[in-house]
């Protein structure tokens, strides 16, 4: 038997009434504060061609990652500062739980990435959404034979 | 004598439901990864002099070690996250701090301190919702 679309209505509405009642609903204003953020004055005073390493460590601190590609190494700094307001919603399927979640924040870091010589001296700084300024190639740990 | 009226459901009973729906669950959490590091070892170590044996003793095993050509790193990391969360109803607040302390040591092929790279901010990690 067909319900009526009043009848549906009603269902539609006295579910959205109740799935929040029992916590399946939830609207949450998160803030996400993740390491701190270098300045552009900072990053300003580091001149590809001339800055070093120890420059770089000196005015920007410790990276959060050290990377080798090639024969450069790539410092990469993040951070994260974002605000956003979400809704979740989680339904009960028998002993799991299905969860959907749509978020407004972004997910990448913001950073710096250093890419140096083999001569220890900076070629190239960016920066901007990590997601978009790490070099591409990476290469993995390994071992190195004696000559 | 006029015959008082009695409200159908008692004040108090009224009170205590909307304390019971309303009452804001809330939390705060501290975790941690690893053990904090001290500025005075990291400040101990001297680029030239130090070898990767005495950082070893004086810092422990390092969270990482990458390999740089023939050249190696090493990661020191203590890391502070911090939430608070408060849930009103539908509606929840919540807010997350990540700090680190973080130390790069850098050693050349004779596994020579060449460069150290260090970062103290984890006692800023702080608890803090957002505001509406």
């Amino acid at each position: 038997m067909r319900l009526s679309l009043g009848r549906w209505c009603v269902n539609l509405l006295g579910a959205a009434l109740v799935l929040p009642l029992c916590g399946c609903i939830s609207g949450v204003l998160a803030e996400e504060s993740r390491h701190q953020p270098l300045t552009d004055q900072a990053l300003d005073r580091l001149v590809p061609g001339s800055a070093t390493l120890e420059d770089c460590l000196s005015v920007l601190g410790a990276p959060l990652q050290v990377e080798e590609h090639g024969e450069q190494t790539v410092l990469i700094w993040g951070w994260r500062d974002v605000r956003g307001f979400r809704v979740a919603v989680s339904v009960p399927i028998g002993n799991n739980s299905a969860r959907f979640t749509w978020a407004e924040e972004a997910k990448d870091l913001k950073g710096a990435v250093a890419i140096l010589g083999p001569d220890q001296v900076l070629v190239l700084l960016r920066r901007g959404q990590l997601g978009e300024i790490l070099p591409g190639k990476r290469r993995a740990s390994r071992l190195i034979a004696d000559d | 004598m006029p015959a008082e009226s009695q409200p159908l459901i008692p004040m108090n009973k009224i009170l205590i439901l909307l304390t019971v729906v309303l009452l804001p669950g809330c939390f705060i959490s501290r975790s941690t990864v690893d053990r904090p590091l001290d500025a005075a070892l990291v400040s101990a170590l001297v680029p030239g002099e130090t070898t990767a044996d005495e950082v070893a003793s004086l810092m422990g095993a390092p969270a990482e070690v990458v390999q740089l050509g023939r050249r190696t790193a090493w990661r020191y990391e203590y890391k502070v996250e911090k939430q608070a969360a408060a849930f009103l109803f539908v509606l929840g607040l919540r807010g997350m701090d990540t700090q680190s302390d973080r130390v790069w040591v850098f050693f050349d092929e004779e596994q020579n301190l060449t460069h150290v790279g260090s970062s103290f901010a984890s006692d800023q990690a702080s608890y803090a919702l957002p505001a509406l």
